[in-house]
């Protein structure tokens, strides 16, 4: 789902810009107002593991894999506003050091990955709190929903410059939904039995944030 | 390991001696330019001047093969839809800016020291938050891919081939296990980090010895790519 640089329409990716920043600008803060001398490092150690579970890959089936986003575990583990800062971090490393996904498309990269993603998450487990499968459901969700509106965008870009760029929408929705409903049950797993795993093995580890940075998601 | 090549051509390579604001404005500002162009002859300009400044820039073309590598997904899936739906012009145009586009970005972000970019983006107003988070993200990602590769290493050792599919009970129970225990691991290595940070007077901003300085041999490189914007 990392867009690159020149795929998409100029028009589409300054608006992706322009939607991520303010959303981004909100995140930014909720959570410098609750922000102590610990926080930093330990969200940035969300970052690093997620962007380390990124690397993991799953098997889907016929020889192709997936690998985790990591929206939803970020939510699960330090609540809305926080993760949508970690998954920042983690998109702007991936384009600006590792060359994975775009400058201009970095807008859109952080629309889906770091602000649609997470809040879809965030909106499934506070509504079905408590129920044991309001984390795996968010996950899929989160990369579904995530994977839709990448190809809305592809399509838009599509559409609206004649076909000089981005993707016809008869190819790019059903394709980007269907994969992405598959990917999303990988994600699902891994979410769920990580959030377990760590239930069970290290508790402490699910309250890894500070009190303030939970206090931070629930303002 | 091979991420540690990250930073490795950042110090031989001719274009790290200008000026990092320099070099990181001029290689958005053509990548911006390149993302609106749509005739072939500008794209193919742009290519040919992200080529040269790749040449130029002496990064080894094995370790800029692996970084083409990864966009080749992404440039040859778009460009075969395009091919199909909008014909062969509107297809190579696009595959051409995507390559040009990943040419530069590819120059420039091998070419710039971790340290020299989060200074850039600090310098271009980043927010103290995002840029302190990246740059310990950075560090515990090397941390937590050694311990990620000991892991994988214990896991073929008990037979773990990861093979499968998407209902393979096995696989995704040891991959989620796996993932639980790099953040168990890295939440006592992240604790110890920290505290080590502490005792050497970190107080939430890194200092620096050197000052970031625009140079007379900056002006050329500036000319050079907004040259070949127009």
């Amino acid at each position: 789902m990392h867009i690159p640089d020149g795929l998409m329409d100029p028009w589409v990716f300054i608006a992706g810009w322009a939607l991520a920043l303010a959303a981004l600008a909100v995140a930014l803060v909720k959570v410098n107002k609750n922000v102590d001398e610990r926080t930093i490092p330990l969200m940035a150690l969300l970052a690093a593991g997620i962007f380390v579970a990124q690397m993991l890959n799953f098997p889907v089936g016929g020889g192709t894999s997936g690998h985790l986003i990591g929206a939803a575990l970020a939510v699960a583990l330090v609540g809305l506003w926080p993760a949508m800062i970690i998954m920042t971090a983690i998109v702007v490393i991936q384009g600006l050091l590792f060359g994975d996904g775009g400058i201009t498309a970095m807008g859109l990269n952080l629309l889906n990955m770091a602000v649609i993603a997470p809040l879809v998450a965030y909106l499934i487990i506070s509504v079905a709190k408590g129920n044991k499968f309001s984390v795996p459901v968010a996950a899929w969700a989160s990369v579904f929903v995530a994977a839709l509106i990448c190809a809305a965008q592809l399509a838009l870009s599509y559409v609206i410059s004649n076909g000089a760029y981005g993707i016809d929408p008869v190819l790019a929705i059903p394709t980007m939904a269907i994969w992405h409903a598959v990917i999303g049950v990988g994600e699902a797993i891994i979410t769920g039995g990580v959030v377990l795993y760590l239930a069970k093995v290290a508790p402490e580890t699910l309250r890894l944030s500070p009190k303030n940075v939970i206090k931070a998601t629930e303002a | 390991m091979k991420h540690y090549e990250i930073d490795k051509y950042a110090h031989s390579s001719s274009l790290f001696q200008f000026d990092p604001r320099v070099k990181l404005a001029c290689a958005i500002s053509l990548i911006v330019v390149t993302a609106f162009l749509r005739s072939m002859e500008a794209v193919m300009v742009v290519l040919l001047f992200t080529a040269l400044l790749v040449l130029f820039s002496r990064v080894p073309l094995g370790h800029l093969w692996k970084n083409l590598a990864l966009a080749v997904p992404f440039i040859v899936v778009p460009s075969l839809a395009l091919l199909f739906t909008s014909g062969p012009y509107n297809a190579a145009v696009l595959a051409m800016r995507i390559l040009a586009s990943v040419l530069a970005l590819t120059a420039v972000i091998s070419t710039t020291p971790l340290f020299d970019l989060l200074r850039t983006l600090r310098w271009f107003r980043m927010p103290k938050l995002l840029s302190s988070i990246m740059m310990f993200a950075y560090r515990f990602i090397f941390v937590l891919i050694d311990e990620m590769d000991r892991m994988k290493m214990a896991r073929m050792a008990r037979g773990y081939t990861g093979r499968g599919n998407i209902l393979s009970r096995d696989v995704f129970r040891t991959l989620s296990f796996t993932a639980g225990m790099i953040f168990v691991r890295s939440n006592s290595r992240a604790t110890r980090i920290y505290d080590a940070l502490l005792a050497r007077g970190y107080s939430g901003d890194v200092h620096t010895l050197d000052r970031m300085k625009v140079r007379g041999r900056d002006v050329p490189s500036a000319q050079c790519s907004s040259a070949s914007e127009r």
